[in-house]
């Protein structure tokens, strides 16, 4: 899942918002959020881009180095070796001229990097003091509910900014407040009840909607499990043995097999697209954000193209993201 | 087994079984169970395979299964376990009981670069009678994860004994390459080739009219096949697979080429889960068999060639759910010279905790 298209989303839906629901609250705000969130995301793409052929010309020069340490070992060298030891020290030369200019170029970045942040993440905080104001104030029931889902969005973006603030700061640099939840936001506010009903009511909706992704990432499963449990006991009916030509090709590898592993017809197509490399347990997947009425099936689409063996790890990281939320509610209704 | 081989596979078994211990005590994987049980009531026809001497009889098998998955940063681990006891009320001699094994493991090195190994154990066996089946496998191997395709190359090691019928016992040596396709979101296309030899340890070839039959060499097949399949994980879960086989023999009455089609369609309707699985396998043998009357039974040719499954599930009150299953199946192997068709019937209760 792409972890930016939510908050990308978040933003055109603040824009939507704005412009048909809210037209009286954070008037050019909106834009302002949108213009530096894209030139944030530039910014840092290409620095991230930078980094790694940073990196890479560190592996050339470190590979040259070895190449060039083993040829000057040798006392007695031959014309060719030393042919070959200049030509190497030469290409070491450019790569290190390339890596000074790299570096420079890092550096000349970092500080307007630093400067879209910190405008990027003062606005933010700045929306959101102001969503959080306005929602105060506000009688109209639709007006809230529409505030209650932007400041999720603008609590999420700023969450997410913080989360990549470590890719081009150094720790002496610019000291960032910690990350806020909402529940530490209303609690500035907690003397209107309001506010936290319809907080409470859009936790709710969330969690919600967590729970139908979790029973449409399961739902392959099912289905595989409910699939593999006839061919099992099928095989056990014929009064011979399992086919033997006819399954040889058949017999579960188990790559695909399934969330359950036991494989057999399903082993065609297994797979393992988009996948991020090391599973990490501990990352929470970004929510995919519709305000729409939905079942489970209108999720599917969702998961067709995370691979079967990792929907299971997709599970998880949505149900660490449904704790999350509840956690939330729990401390919502203890400040009461 | 060796007993040196015995000692090997327990140290690193209970080195593995550490290991997924301190993955779990320490908090870093993630675990998931499942099991069922199930009993049903239906009735079979043919339950002997015999195209002279057909009967039918009620039946009231009863099913369990356990499912384990682990998954950590880089690991996933399956496993299950499949039991089942087969008794037939009206011809007792009958009745069977089968297991099914399976260990899956998937280990990502890097980013792109993984290995896979699984471990597929089959038994059945008669209880009132001395014949039985055993099949083993064993599939490891290493593969790629690339951005729209993974190719995968694995070794495949095989055996499959029956209890009162040493003959036919046979080992299996060979390896496959599978490349999966991703084409479009939900729908992937995959494609495999492999090469297996099969050594029958105790199998003499046949020779018409040859008198010293005991010195003739043992059978020995090579089985070469390539298979593309198309599958496509929407609301239902539907794939569609075609094998073309070709068996080089030295014994001339088993070689053979084939072509087989297998369907599987699984989805959800309403809050019934609904299977269905359809095979059909074509074979042409380079001799015509039927001349000769070659009737071998249980014979490792002795397949279900042509059948249709249909299984439902429909979870009615909290984890128990009303089942049913079933088959229409037809066998029309040359080798053996049996033509029969039977069919099943079933429906049960069913227990399923998750």
């Amino acid at each position: 899942m792409n972890k930016r298209l939510p908050f990308r989303d978040g933003i055109i839906r603040l824009l939507l918002v704005s412009i048909f629901c809210v037209p009286t609250i954070l008037p050019g705000a909106v834009d302002s959020l949108a213009v530096d969130q894209s030139r944030y995301e530039k910014q840092l793409e290409k620095l991230t881009a930078l980094d790694q052929s940073y990196h890479q010309q560190n592996s050339q020069i470190a590979t040259l180095d070895v190449r060039i340490s083993e040829l000057s070992a040798n006392r007695k060298q031959s014309w060719i070796e030393k042919r070959k030891l200049s030509r190497l020290t030469a290409q070491k030369a450019e790569i290190n001229d390339d890596i000074v200019r790299i570096f420079s170029e890092i550096s000349a970045l970092e500080i307007p990097l630093n400067s879209t942040f910190n405008q990027y993440y003062y606005r933010l905080s700045f929306s959101i003091e102001q969503t959080l104001e306005k929602y105060s104030r506000t009688t109209d029931v639709r007006q809230r509910q529409d505030l209650s889902r932007i400041l999720f969005e603008l609590v999420d973006q700023r969450t997410w900014l913080i989360t990549t603030r470590r890719q081009f700061l150094k720790n002496d640099q610019n000291t960032i407040p910690e990350k806020e939840n909402l529940v530490a936001l209303l609690t500035k506010y907690d003397r209107n009840d309001q506010i936290k009903k319809d907080v409470i009511n859009v936790l709710n909706d969330k969690i919600r909607q967590i729970d139908q992704m979790i029973a449409a990432a399961r739902s392959e499963s099912q289905l595989r499990k409910r699939l593999n449990q006839l061919t099992t006991e099928m095989s056990s009916l014929t009064g011979d043995v399992r086919a033997y030509q006819a399954t040889t090709a058949n017999r579960s590898t188990g790559e695909n097999s399934d969330i359950d592993g036991i494989g057999s017809w399903t082993n065609n197509p297994a797979t393992t697209f988009d996948d991020p490399g090391y599973r990490n347990l501990s990352e929470k997947a970004a929510l995919p954000v519709t305000t729409q009425p939905a079942t489970a099936a209108d999720y599917l689409p969702l998961f067709q193209k995370i691979a079967t063996n990792e929907l299971p790890l997709h599970v998880t990281r949505l149900d660490s993201l449904r704790q999350y939320y509840l956690k939330q509610l729990q401390a919502i209704n203890g400040n009461k | 087994m060796h007993p040196t081989y015995s000692r090997i596979c327990a140290k690193y078994l209970s080195i593995g079984c550490l290991g997924v211990f301190l993955m779990v005590v320490r908090g870093r994987a993630e675990q998931n169970f499942s099991a069922y049980l199930k009993t049903e009531a239906g009735l079979e026809t043919n339950i002997l395979e015999s195209d002279s001497a057909s009967r039918d009889s009620y039946t009231t098998p009863v099913w369990s299964g356990l499912t384990y998955r682990l998954t950590t940063k880089r690991l996933i681990l399956n496993g299950n376990a499949t039991g089942g006891l087969i008794p037939y009320t009206d011809y007792s001699a009958e009745n069977k009981a089968s297991v099914a094994l399976s260990v899956y493991g998937d280990y990502t090195f890097c980013r792109s670069f993984f290995a896979t190994t699984a471990v597929n154990i089959f038994n059945k066996w008669w209880c009132k009678d001395s014949r039985g089946y055993f099949n083993s496998d064993w599939y490891g191997g290493f593969g790629f994860r690339m951005k729209n395709c993974v190719p995968v190359v694995s070794l495949i090691l095989g055996q499959n004994s029956y209890r009162g019928m040493r003959f036919f016992n046979d080992r299996q040596t060979g390896g496959q390459a599978k490349i999966t396709f991703l084409i479009a979101p939900g729908l992937t296309l995959s494609s495999q080739a492999g090469y297996l030899m099969i050594n029958y340890l105790n199998r003499r070839i046949y020779r018409p009219n040859y008198a010293g039959s005991d010195r003739l060499p043992f059978q020995c097949d090579e089985l070469g096949y390539w298979q593309v399949g198309l599958e496509s994980r929407r609301l239902a879960l539907s794939g569609l697979n075609l094998k073309m086989i070709r068996v080089r023999s030295n014994n001339d009455f088993s070689e053979y080429s084939g072509a087989s089609v297998n369907y599987y369609y699984s989805r959800k309707i309403g809050s019934c889960y609904l299977q269905l699985i359809a095979d059909v396998l074509l074979k042409k043998y380079a001799v015509d068999l039927s001349r000769y009357y070659l009737y071998y039974n249980p014979d490792p040719e002795q397949n279900i060639q042509n059948q249709l499954l249909i299984g439902w599930e429909w979870p009615f009150w909290r984890k128990l759910a009303f089942s049913g299953r079933a088959a229409v199946m037809r066998n029309e192997t040359h080798f053996s010279g049996l033509y029969y068709d039977k069919w099943f019937l079933s429906f049960g209760l069913l227990y399923r905790v998750e």
